[in-house]
């Protein structure tokens, strides 16, 4: 079943100023249980970094389903690559060092490397919108910096792209304030992030989408109808009803020229951090 | 071009884009940038995120397939340009140094900016200044883009002896992966990117240095592997589609491609395996040696001006020339150069590359010598590195031997021509040289950075039949470091107390000194800098009149010069000896104790026994401090020379003795005193155009920094910025050099000559003026 069959949408508003629209989805058990959420976002993971190497992939899943691995170089190779991201079970964790959570662990990065896939997925899954035609690859790294979400799609005949910023909120304070520091992230860094899409992709064997890539970064600098924005935040569902994108219209994004060119995205999860760590779990139950 | 940009090219670039800062903005950002990197701790404005920002938009839109459709050929390039110069910028930022994969990414793509917007060198001086301590070996497993980064900054930097090592170690590293993970191919791993940029990068650095193409048909095989097929982080496909890129720059800089293809293997080979190693040539030498100017390589060309910049690349030029020369078949070469600094690196970085193929001296001591010419039976090729007075004496001594040993002569520095001192001699034996040689094979080039009618020259070079009419002269303005242009002045401030002056009504006022850089570093931004209190100003209260116990408007410079040198070495030039040492020690005075490097200490050693334990420059060396000037003996002038370009002294005070041609790491250059009094009291510039324009040409050496910065310092009595700032931009009527015998004062003494002549003819064997007696000799000579 999709992950996004998952989620029920309870929110789909317009901005203001009106060139804005979002959207907010809620995990709803019922439809996708907690356990099935999890395993479906491990297996997405485990896929992004093992999916050139269907036997360690396979060896992965079926130890999952409690079959022993047979083979000591495959179970290395897993071991290996997880603990380079994920640490194992038994390595010692890095703590937070101050403010509530001192003393606990630092979950920062296994919290947005799920709310990567869970965005990835529901992009994917066209959940965002149109279907895309060209959906950027997850990063590779928990930790490296780089562009979150990267969607191309057709409307109305012409090839729009929107670059995404995927933020996670495991705090109970509202998404507002990270709404706005994701836009003035992106406001910033959005040059960067697309000069290097645009580099790996400029040679696209489509030509409408090699055209496109090659003006990627020109797009931005221009604020063409081509290009625009998203921010998606993946966060433990907060006390009371919240409006983080309300004025997302009048942040640093302004001024694209698209028919929708600023789109908001809020997943709203019952506990992040649990969900998090239940899918390092899954992944470390088929090492 | 000394400015990377200017408003209205940056308004041309960013097209009037409503994301990007406006071409105002970004060059005010750009200025403060600039100004905070000199004189604090390399903290950028709190909006500099903006100058990283607009770098990326440029490097983006510039290396898009379709930039010459926004551009244009030559607004690409400055795209390149300036996108480097911010990436640069940004770097410095000690946000940037905290996250070593940030810090990698943004020298990785800065370096490829420089290198795709012709400024090649500034590649490797970008690594050197980003990693003081090194780049140092990060495992592929644990991090692999850092790894892949790592790699490619050391190779575009052109730093084989480090990527070999460290590519020696990644392919360990894989092949125990390949085995621990029983794999025989990491390509669909999560490492499948990273891999394919190693190996790529191995088989780059194969044909660099042997020009094997089917390695480069591999490297690039590899690249684009790591890019469309393999697994892995988008960094380093990101990198890989980088290098992927370059490959054809480098390609077409390569020597393998650009020396002429009957150049024997083992020839280019000293260039690609020396110490350094030359695997890509730069744009002016790539002019020079193909295409158009490939007649250097021409053997009927047997005439040549060569006139580029100072760190331009002509020293290699000439190197190239002897080793195809060399290769030829030629006999010998003779490289004169105006100074035994000159003289010592010159016959270094030969023997590096050559020494393996030919016999190289290097000799400036006027003794006879036995056995200069015999031949080597190993080596017959032979080159010599002499000073023109060594050149001179062999002439004299045996001049037929001299043409036989050589028949490529090679005059470095050429402007000299017009020194007072010694322009007679040089010009002197290239007339003779030119004579004798008109119906033989001999070829004579020379070179300058500093002269303004090089087609006064090349005509004289035609002084004679065919084929001499195609002597011709070879022309480049290029230059890789970018080059900061200011002038420093003091202003006074506020009087802040007095004091008594003995048996007087009057008394002294006193008023603090502050020291300010105040010429705009770019054209349309008015901003000064200030230095601090530099010294005080003491005037009399009755009639205002300075006094003696003000500060002297040297030691005024001393802090200027002390907070440039966190930027890199920092040149104090003075005309006085006795200036250059008192500032040396008051510059040494702000500097406290510190432990010495060994090698520092050896060097202070051994000036405390060849100049006396209480010498200045043994106290001013363990500061980190040295001088320079002609009274200090040559072997410590040269030991001098390489504790700065080994950065275990992070100031030079100097005569003009290191202005020429030695090429030392120097970020800033400052001109101290610009005038001196002659011998009738008149004041006059201290340093003449050509003087001024190669000392200046120390700052920002190629390779070494990717800026310069040049500080002339105004007289107490000069107002305007414009006037002192066109010193440094010389026009070329200003450059125009002429024989000595030309000027006025040896007129006189010819005409002298022929009053006596007239009435004695004994009159020629007797005592003369210097240079009438300088002529007579030549033409009894010749």
């Amino acid at each position: 079943m999709p992950v996004s069959h998952g989620f029920t949408v309870t929110k789909n508003l317009t901005g203001t100023p009106a060139y804005n629209s979002w959207s907010e989805f809620q995990h709803d058990s019922t439809l996708l249980s907690q356990s099935d959420l999890v395993h479906a976002i491990a297996e997405h993971i485990m896929d992004n970094w093992f999916g050139g190497t269907p036997a360690t992939l396979k060896a992965w899943q079926d130890k999952l389903s409690g079959t022993p691995h047979a083979d000591a170089a495959i179970q290395q190779h897993l071991s290996d690559i997880v603990q380079s991201n994920l640490r194992l079970p038994g390595d010692p964790p890095i703590l937070v060092k101050k403010g509530p959570r001192k003393g606990l662990e630092n979950l920062d990065h296994l919290e947005g490397l799920v709310a990567e896939h869970l965005w990835h997925m529901c992009a994917a899954e066209s959940a965002l919108g149109a279907a895309p035609r060209f959906l950027g690859d997850l990063g590779f790294r928990v930790h490296d910096k780089g562009p979150d979400g990267f969607v191309i799609v057709d409307s109305a005949g012409r090839l729009e792209y929107r670059l995404w910023e995927v933020k996670k909120n495991s705090t109970s304070l509202p998404a507002t304030a990270t709404v706005t520091g994701a836009a003035q992230q992106l406001h910033l860094r959005a040059t960067d992030y697309l000069q290097e899409i645009a580099q790996l992709n400029r040679h696209n064997a489509d030509p409408q989408l090699k055209s496109l890539f090659q003006q990627l970064v020109y797009f931005w600098g221009q604020q063409s109808p081509e290009a625009n924005a998203g921010i998606a935040v993946v966060t433990t569902r907060p006390s009371g009803a919240t409006t983080p994108f309300t004025h997302f219209g009048s942040t640093y994004l302004s001024g694209f020229k698209g028919t929708n060119p600023m789109q908001g995205l809020l997943v709203n999860m019952n506990d992040l951090s649990r969900l998090a760590t239940d899918v390092r779990q899954e992944i470390w139950n088929g090492l | 071009m000394e400015r990377t940009v200017n408003s209205e090219l940056l308004g041309t670039l960013l097209a009037q884009s409503p994301v990007l800062p406006t071409s105002d903005e970004l060059l005010r950002l750009m200025v403060q940038a600039e100004m905070n990197g000199m004189m604090t701790e390399g903290q950028l404005p709190a909006d500099a995120e903006l100058l990283e920002s607009a770098g990326w938009f440029f490097l983006g839109t510039a290396s898009s397939p379709q930039a010459d459709e926004y551009y244009g050929a030559g607004l690409r390039r400055q795209a390149f340009q300036v996108a480097a110069h911010l990436l640069d910028l940004t770097l410095r930022t000690t946000a940037a140094s905290g996250d070593p994969l940030v810090k990698a990414r943004l020298c990785f793509a800065a370096q490829v900016a420089y290198i795709r917007g012709f400024q090649q060198p500034n590649a490797a001086a970008l690594l050197r200044k980003t990693y003081l301590e090194g780049v140092a070996w990060p495992e592929v497993l644990p991090q692999p883009p850092l790894a892949c980064l790592h790699l490619a900054m050391l190779f575009l930097a052109g730093n084989h002896r480090a990527l070999r090592r460290y590519l020696r170690q990644a392919s360990n590293e894989l092949s125990g992966l390949r085995e621990r993970w029983a794999l025989e191919d990491l390509t669909p791993t999560w490492l499948g990117a990273a891999v394919n940029v190693i190996y790529g990068l191995q088989s780059m650095v194969w044909f660099q240095r042997s020009g094997n193409q089917t390695t480069l048909a591999t490297a690039r095989a590899l690249f684009q592997l790591a890019v469309t097929t393999a697994r892995g982080d988008s960094l380093s496909k990101w990198v890989a589609s980088h290098l992927s890129d370059l490959s054809q720059d480098l390609e077409q800089s390569s020597p393998w491609t650009v020396l002429p293809p009957d150049t024997p293997r083992n020839v280019i080979q000293a260039f690609t395996h020396g110490s350094p190693p030359v695997l890509t040539l730069w744009p002016p030498q790539i002019e020079f040696l193909s295409g158009e100017h490939g007649r250097l390589f021409d053997v009927e060309q047997r005439r040549l001006f060569l006139a580029s910049p100072t760190s331009a690349g002509k020293t290699l030029i000439a190197q190239l020339l002897i080793a195809v020369h060399l290769g030829r078949g030629g006999k010998g070469a003779c490289f004169v150069v105006p100074t035994r600094s000159l003289s010592a690196e010159v016959s270094q970085a030969l023997r590096s590359r050559l020494g393996r193929l030919a016999r190289i001296e290097q000799s400036d001591v006027l003794t006879p010598e036995q056995n200069e010419f015999e031949p080597d039976e190993a080596r017959p090729f032979l080159i010599s590195v002499l000073t023109p007075e060594k050149l001179s004496y062999l002439l004299h001594r045996d001049a037929q031997a001299v043409l036989e040993a050589y028949d490529l002569f090679i005059f470095d520095e050429a402007h000299n021509v017009n020194n007072a001192g010694r322009g007679w001699l040089l010009e002197s034996m290239i007339t003779y040289l030119h004579a004798v040689t008109l119906n033989s094979t001999h070829q004579i080039m020379l070179m300058s950075a500093a002269v303004g009618n090089d087609q006064h020259f090349v005509q004289w070079l035609r002084g004679g039949s065919e084929p001499y009419a195609g002597g011709t002269r070879v022309q480049s303005e290029w230059r890789a470091p970018r080059r900061l242009t200011t002038v420093y002045r003091t202003r006074m401030g506020q009087q802040r107390g007095t004091r008594p002056i003995q048996r007087s009504q009057a008394h002294r006022k006193i008023f603090p000194l502050e020291g300010l850089l105040t010429a705009p570093l770019f054209e349309t931004v008015e901003q000064s800098l200030t230095v601090g209190e530099v010294g005080e100003l003491v005037l009399r209260s009755n009639d205002n009149t300075r006094m003696d116990d003000s500060t002297p408007q040297y030691e005024t410079v001393v802090p200027l010069v002390k907070a440039l040198g966190r930027l890199g070495l920092v040149m104090a030039v003075i005309q006085n000896k006795i200036l250059v040492q008192n500032f040396a020690l008051k510059l040494a005075e702000l500097y406290p104790e510190r432990p010495l490097d060994a090698r520092l200490q050896g060097l202070v050693e051994e000036c405390r026994r060849a100049l006396g334990e209480g010498h200045p420059l043994t106290a001013t060396l363990q500061k980190g401090v040295a001088f320079h000037h002609g009274e200090i003996p040559t072997h410590l002038r040269l030991k001098i020379e390489k504790a700065a370009a080994q950065h275990l002294v992070h100031s030079i005070v100097c005569t003009t003795s290191l202005t020429e041609g030695v090429n030392l790491p120097v970020h800033s250059v400052v001109i101290v005193q610009r005038f001196r009094r002659d011998q009738n009291g008149q004041q006059v510039r201290t340093l003449t155009p050509s003087q001024m324009l190669n000392a200046l040409g120390r700052a920002g050496r190629a390779a070494m920094e990717t800026e310069g910065l040049l500080v002339l310092v105004a007289a107490s009595d000069e107002r305007e910025d414009g006037l002192i700032l066109r010193e440094a931009s010389p026009a070329q009527e200003e450059l125009m050099i002429n024989s000595v015998l030309a000027d006025q004062a040896a007129l006189t003494e010819f005409e002298v000559l022929e009053e006596r002549l007239a009435s004695d003819e004994e009159a020629l064997f007797q005592v003369m003026d210097e240079r009438a007696s300088d002529f007579t000799t030549f033409v009894w000579s010749a």
